[in-house]
């Protein structure tokens, strides 16, 4: 901060200087001087850093040399403390002379009037702040009124807002993005969900620069946190998420030693194999403990859309074996269409029934094949609601009921009914179907004594499950606490 | 039950013949009214439909067979069947009629309809609930005099079994769901359609369907059978849907439109894949509550209904077939995706894919008849005879060849097709269904490539006019320099252009000084560029003096070049302050307007940097001149 | 001819009951009760032997065309009875009833003829026709009534789709007691949302739920009360599809699950085997899945079935306009109502 007060503190009097000119004359010139200097370097500055906009005093490249980019850039950080933090700034301004005072509000106002500039040109630029923009309007959660929130559940209800635009100020743009896909599920299952986060991490690393003072990892860590920080408010996160999120912050910290260079590299590689193995890999193990468990005439029961069960069914078919499948569907997602669209694709022989009717198929069943959002350690498994219900439905007519569910979506949690961890989906959903003749009169009944509850996930105690496959092995569902004790 | 006066009942008119040769040879024996759908006679299901819809009383046209229409419809009567007992059925008979305009021009001449009336289309199916729907009619009526005719849509997906190919249609309607443009695709291949622009500049609300199959239902107010006779050329409904549209104006009606929703389905067997459409998907119970005649016995596995009586020696190679009443069927027959009619003998051996085999005929054994072939009625089909891709009827045709007599009671029917590619298309479609292609991706992308290419000339008419005067301008003053013409001839050229492109004095001005100022930018940048600037210049300046004679010409030479410097990046300022100085010393431009339009200028662009130097050089030198003159 | 004439009475009323004119299973029983009635009344016959071949034939009729319609049948079955009863009353013979020996040594003889002509049984039994309408013009109220003695206060309900029976005892509760309802929106038709609108009209603090979120919900339930289409002879249900999935999850969490029925539901037939075409029927699948899918529906089956088969031991009370009754008492409660001759037609 010093080297910057030097060029400017010596113009206390009238005097005139070295070069002829009178103080106002070599103001004049300095204006000058930065106009022409900083339309080249505004350029500069937002095509290096595109995703960096939003916060401009993190680009290191421009050279050194000019003194009065730095002090740019000081003026600016300190603009941004003076908005966070008004106390300290006003003591620290107490002790500085009066002279000093005023050229430095000078320079701040100069810096204010620039920073603008650049503020206004990036956006132009970059349509992934765009895409924010709008956003908000879109993503601003319906809030219940309060005399219509059900009492047993208030606990899950959300009161964050987000449309406070410098919530996400400070976030990542694919990060933003990935809010908004989540928000709108657009991105539904925790697999898929799993591998967007990851992805959505290396973009951040490969975009990250760290500002000169800070350490990498360090550094990563805070802006990780605030980008999941806002992801939480677009929807809580899932278990596969946390789990990924988890074993990333451990790499994170073995890498610290590494050099910088390498760093970026290592961890890429590192959320690259966590994919292939915790992901894909198991799926192919799970796949194959199942296929051999599959027959011929096999009438195979699913429920929703699972990604892994979609893959085990895919490969069953393709190794020739002759088998049916039903969907069973759900509101109100209605995931299993697109479950069955993907099977007919595949070639498979499907029926499709909506919940009601589960006693009159599982009649002809054999097996029931079911995925999970994440198995908790006192062997209870969490999944996309109705999976309980149909497990139930099963064991009576004494059907086996296989859960698929890979190692990494093994969770420390421990529940035992529905309500306690839960999430709740929006309740206009029920409203509307589409195979109605008329609309449904919930449309335009505005009773307060009537609600409407839509949980998203529900809890399937272990005694309905046959067996659980992971790829480690086939195991009971009590034996989830010690696989989370063997795994890393 | 209480007494309804006579105007209060809804009528509805089933015209029951198809007019065409869709269903030869099977319709030259049995009318399309009494063709079995399961086993059923197709006119009972119309009929229950329209009794469950409310409808009191209704008029069967017919136009052939008509005696055994009527012997059935008097059966049914007797043997108490659900509709009579609310329904009262009449058949009309006109042995004259030849399509389905004529048949409802004779309608009109009897004078029996009165109010407005359900018109059916032949071989409609459907469950559709027709009371509420003839009440928004009334209303719409009410509202708009002229609304002629209400036409019924279901929503159905494209590439469905039951989405006739032959009926794709593409529809436009206004917030009040009435029709404002109306286009059956199906026999084009075109993949552009054009809309004409009135109807969106006088609705404010269009929605356009393309995802709508007709279900030839039509509510019909009592103008319809009027339009019908006044206008001879309208023989079918689709032509009065297309006229009304077409003729607004004149004939002052309109038609209106409604799409169903949820479990109501609505259908028509037009041809033979329509036929097997729906039939498929009245055994999945689309219609609800159509149902065919109970039969659980006789409901076997793998998707095959039998009737009554009828002996099967082994049925496991029998898949996805209808058969009718006293059928026998010997052994090791294979028959899949066929429809055989009543009192039919198939013999041992034999394998039937894909047809239709009328009633009372036989089929000898080790024959093959697959690939679509309709069989007529009373065939008797020999010993290992092959028969693909054919229509056979037991009578000898008219212009019957040779080879096309397969036997004695077995001949082949030849039917005049048009040897264009759409005859043979629709004629394709409108065979039975023999496979699904596999999923039809790349032919997607492929469409999409194409579209691209012919969406690119979206401009709007006037610039174009401007650039083509522009690209002349660069033209012709590249060749005058290039050949050393002279300036006057230039100007004329200049001149003759503007008028023919009808471009104002501004623009002529503006583009001209750009022209001359890009083809300055062509020049190999190097020491020699400001030398060969100043010549171009210089060569021009007549032409430049032509034009800028005046203040706002001044102001369009300034324009033009701010104009290429900005869209030009490899302007820099050097070239600017060049130009500028050059025009400014010429005297082509004055100080005064120069400095107005410094001021017009966005202070924060780049080129007001290249531009201010100069500026400030002209206040200097002002302020110089003036304190001289001082 | 005037046996024809009677069918075309029946003719009409399957026709409507297919069509969906007629709905409510009230309404199907007023409607044969009438039938009845002009029968009785307007209709040719001399004895009692004559009336009860009518009455058979007309069973016949609608048991063909529309299997799993209980309600017309039974009511004609129960009249049936009620004709041997006021036989039995006017004939002078075995008044004193069947005593232990009778029944032992008696043989098949002895049957009555039923053809005896009685001057005035047409009248008694259109009196007793009149008494078993008013009976089941009430029934309903009578089964509302006794809604206070199975809801206590603070209780949480749950309930399925729609059911006037159901409503109305619910709405009789609430007049005094606060309690709050969980509504199955019951998929595919979703009445359920029909009943959740009514329900919060009159200030009854309702729920609705989709069929998914049942388990997850059944823990904090109090109770299931529900209504049914009928009641098989070993106490079991033909309920809505999907009841026997909330039954189960009830059993489950030990919930009782009460079922709200009327006299004219109980049949004599048992459920043997639960093929589809026998016990179950149904729907258009455009309420599963619209037909505006596209190709998909080529290739995949769609099932909407209407009933659903609920056994005995998940139910635990039946509640009619007597009383409330255990499952394994159904089979007394047919004995009351129908003569034995009259379940097999």
């Amino acid at each position: 901060m010093d080297k910057g007060k030097q060029t400017n503190a010596p113009s206390k009097g009238g005097k005139v200087d070295g070069d002829g000119l009178t103080k106002k004359e070599r103001r004049a010139l300095k204006v000058q001087e930065k106009n022409k200097q900083h339309p080249p370097d505004n350029k500069k500055d937002s095509q290096n850093a595109p995703a960096m906009k939003t916060e401009p005093a993190k680009p290191a490249n421009v050279p050194p040399g000019q003194l009065s980019e730095k002090e740019l850039r000081r003026l600016e950080w300190e603009k941004k403390l003076a908005e966070q933090k008004p106390k300290p700034e006003k003591s620290e301004n107490d002790n500085i002379s009066k002279a000093e005072l005023k050229a430095r509000r000078r320079e701040q106002q100069e810096a204010q009037r620039l920073a603008k500039q650049q503020q206004q040109k990036p956006p132009e630029k970059a349509a992934e702040v765009k895409k924010a923009a709008p956003s908000p309007k879109k993503v601003e959660k319906k809030k219940v009124s309060d005399s219509r929130r059900l009492q047993i559940v208030s606990h899950l209800y959300s009161d964050a807002s987000f449309s406070n635009a410098s919530v996400y100020k400070n976030v990542h743009p694919a990060f933003v993005r990935l809010g908004v896909q989540y928000s709108t599920k657009k991105i539904l299952g925790s697999n898929a969900r799993a591998r967007a986060l990851l992805a959505a991490v290396k973009c951040l690393i490969n975009d990250l620069q760290t500002p000169p003072k800070q350490e990498f990892c360090r550094y990563l860590e805070t802006v990780l946190q605030t980008c999941m920080d806002y992801l939480q408010l677009c929807r809580p996160l899932a278990v596969s998420m946390t789990n990924a999120l988890r074993h990333f912050k451990t790499k994170l910290h073995q890498v610290e030693c590494l050099e910088d260079n390498v760093k970026k590299e290592k961890l890429l590689e590192e959320i690259e194999t966590y994919v292939a193995e915790e992901i894909d890999k198991a799926g192919e193990a799970i796949s194959l403990k199942v296929n051999e468990k599959i027959s011929n005439g096999d009438v195979i029961l699913t429920y929703g859309c699972s990604s892994l069960v979609t893959k085990i069914l895919k490969d069953a078919h393709l190794a020739g074996k002759q088998f049916k499948v039903v969907v069973i569907d759900g509101r109100p997602l209605l995931e299993g269409r697109t479950m069955l669209q993907r099977l007919v694709q595949i070639g498979i022989n499907c029926t499709y029934v909506q919940m009601n009717a589960v006693s009159y198929v599982m009649n002809q069943a054999t097996k029931l094949l079911l995925g999970a959002h994440a198995l908790l350690t006192n062997g209870y498994v969490m999944s996309r609601i109705g999976t309980a219900q149909v497990a139930l439905v099963a064991q009576a007519f004494s059907k086996p009921v296989l859960v698929c569910c890979e190692t990494y979506k093994f969770s420390e949690q421990v529940l035992t009914d529905s309500f306690v961890y839960n999430e709740l989906g929006d309740p206009e959903m029920l409203f509307t179907a589409n195979t109605l003749d008329e609309s449904s009169p919930l449309v335009t009944s505005k009773n307060d004594n009537l609600q409407i509850l839509n949980l998203l996930y529900d809890v399937t105690p272990p005694d309905l499950i046959t067996a659980v496959v992971t790829e480690l092995a086939i195991l009971p569902c009590t034996s989830a606490p010690v696989v989370l004790r063997i795994k890393p | 039950m209480s007494i309804k006066s006579k105007d209060d009942i809804i009528q509805a008119v089933v015209v029951a013949d198809t007019f065409g040769d869709e269903f030869l040879p099977l319709s030259s024996d049995i009318p399309l009214a009494l063709f079995p759908l399961i086993n059923r006679p197709l006119i009972d299901y119309t009929l229950e439909f329209l009794s469950l819809g409310g409808i009191e009383e209704t008029f069967l046209f017919c136009c052939s067979h008509t005696d055994a229409i009527k012997a059935h419809i008097n059966q049914s009567v007797k043997d108490k069947a659900g509709w009579s007992l609310t329904m009262k059925v009449n058949v009309i008979v006109s042995e004259s009629c030849h399509s389905f305009g004529d048949c409802l021009r004779d309608l009109d001449r009897k004078g029996i309809l009165r109010g407005n009336f359900v018109l059916l289309e032949p071989g409609t199916l459907s469950n559709i609930k027709l009371l509420p729907i003839v009440k928004k009619h009334n209303e719409v009526a009410n509202k708009d005099k002229g609304a002629a005719m209400t036409v019924i849509y279901q929503e159905a997906g494209i590439g469905q079994m039951g989405r006739d190919l032959n009926e794709e249609v593409v529809v436009a309607v206004n917030n009040n769901n009435r029709v404002l443009f109306h286009r059956k695709l199906g026999q084009s291949r075109d993949r552009k359609i054009e809309f004409p622009l009135e109807i969106f500049l006088e609705n404010s609300n269009v929605s356009l369907h393309h995802n709508l199959k007709d279900t030839h239902i039509a509510i019909c107010s009592p103008s319809v059978l009027p339009l019908f006779s006044d206008n001879f050329d309208f023989q079918s409904k689709d032509d009065f849907v297309k006229g009304l549209l077409m003729n607004e104006e004149i004939l002052g009606s309109t038609v209106y439109c409604h799409v169903t929703k949820g479990s109501h389905f609505g259908g028509a067997i037009t041809n033979w894949r329509m036929y097997q459409a729906i039939s498929h998907e009245l055994q999945n119970k689309w219609i609800y509550p159509l149902q065919p005649p109970a039969l659980k016995a006789h409901n076997l596995k793998n998707g095959v209904v039998t009737g009554d009586k009828v002996v099967l020696n082994d049925n496991k190679k029998i898949a996805n077939s209808i058969i009718g009443d006293n059928v026998t069927i010997g052994k090791n027959v294979q028959i899949e995706h066929s429809f055989i009619l009543s009192n039919t003998k198939i013999a041992d051996n034999v394998i039937i894919t894909h047809s239709v085999i009328g009633p009372n005929c036989h089929i000898k054994a080790n024959s093959r008849i697959t690939a679509s072939s309709i069989i007529g009625k009373d065939v008797v089909i020999e010993n290992e005879q092959f028969i693909e891709n054919s229509l056979v009827q037991s009578t000898q045709p008219e212009n019957c060849e040779e080879k096309d007599k397969l036997g004695k009671k077995a001949f082949r029917l030849k039917l005049e097709t048009d040897d264009d590619d759409l005859g043979a298309l629709s004629r394709k479609l409108s065979q039975l269904h023999i496979g699904d292609s596999p999923v039809e991706e790349s032919e997607d992308e492929a469409f999409t490539d194409s579209e691209d290419e012919e969406l690119s000339y979206t401009q709007s008419p006037v610039p174009d006019d401007t650039k083509l005067f522009f690209t002349e301008v660069i033209d012709s003053l590249t060749r005058g320099f290039e050949d050393e013409l002279r300036c006057e001839n230039l100007i004329l050229e200049i001149n003759s252009s503007r008028y023919a492109y009808n471009v104002t004095v501004k623009e002529v001005n503006f583009n001209v000084i750009k022209a001359i100022l890009i083809m300055s930018l062509r020049f190999p940048i190097g020491a020699q560029y400001f030398s060969q600037f100043v010549r171009l210049l210089s060569f021009f300046a007549p032409i430049l003096k032509n034009y800028i004679r005046n203040e706002g010409a001044m102001l369009d030479c300034l324009q033009a070049i701010e104009d290429v410097a900005i869209s030009n990046e490899n302007v820099n300022e050097k070239w600017v302050m060049f130009t500028m100085k050059w025009f400014y010393d010429k005297d082509f431009v004055t100080e005064d307007v120069i400095m107005e339009w410094s001021k017009s200028l966005d202070t924060k662009s780049r080129f007001y940097g290249q531009v201010k130097p100069f500026i400030e050089w002209l206040e200097e030198a002002e302020e110089a001149s003036s304190s001289e003159d001082d | 001819m005037p046996e024809n004439e009677n069918l075309t009475d029946v003719i009409k009323l399957i026709s409507d009951i297919r069509h969906g004119k007629v709905f409510n299973s009230y309404e199907i029983a007023l409607r044969t009760e009438q039938l009845l009635e002009k029968l009785i009344s307007e209709g040719q016959w001399n004895n009692a032997r004559e009336l009860m071949q009518q009455i058979k034939d007309k069973i016949r009729q609608v048991s063909q065309s529309l299997p799993l319609e209980a309600t017309a049948t039974n009511i004609m079955r129960h009249i049936l009875k009620v004709i041997r009863e006021e036989f039995d009353l006017g004939s002078e013979k075995k008044a004193e009833g069947q005593s232990l020996h009778q029944i032992v040594t008696g043989d098949q003889s002895d049957e009555l003829d039923y053809s005896e002509s009685h001057g005035n049984l047409r009248n008694r039994l259109l009196d007793h026709l009149t008494e078993y309408k008013v009976e089941l013009e009430t029934s309903t109220e009578n089964i509302a009534a006794q809604a206070l003695e199975h809801i206590h206060t603070n209780e949480i309900i749950l309930t399925v789709g729609i059911s006037n029976t159901v409503e109305k005892f619910l709405k009789h509760a609430a007049k005094q007691r606060k309690f709050q309802v969980i509504v199955v929106e019951a998929a595919p038709l979703y009445r359920g949302h029909k009943m959740a609108a009514s329900l919060a009209n009159s200030n009854i603090q309702t729920t609705v739920i989709p069929d998914s979120g049942v388990f997850a919900m059944m823990s904090r339930v109090n109770k299931v009360i529900i209504g049914t289409h009928s009641v098989m002879a070993d106490g079991g249900l033909r309920a809505a599809s999907g009841v026997h999935a909330i039954a189960l999850a009830a059993k489950h969490y030990s919930v009782p699950v009460m079922v709200l029925s009327h006299m004219y539901k109980l049949t004599p037939t048992y459920v043997c085997s639960h093929e589809k075409d026998t016990f179950n029927m149904c729907a258009s699948p455009a309420n599963v899945i619209p037909y505006s899918t596209g190709p998909l529906l080529n290739k995949i089956t769609v099932y909407n079935p209407i009933f659903d088969y609920v056994p005995p031991e998940l139910v635990t009370l039946f509640i009619s306009h007597q009383g409330g009754n255990a499952p394994s008492y159904v089979y007394r409660l047919l004995s009351e109502l129908y003569h034995p001759d009259d379940y097999e037609l």
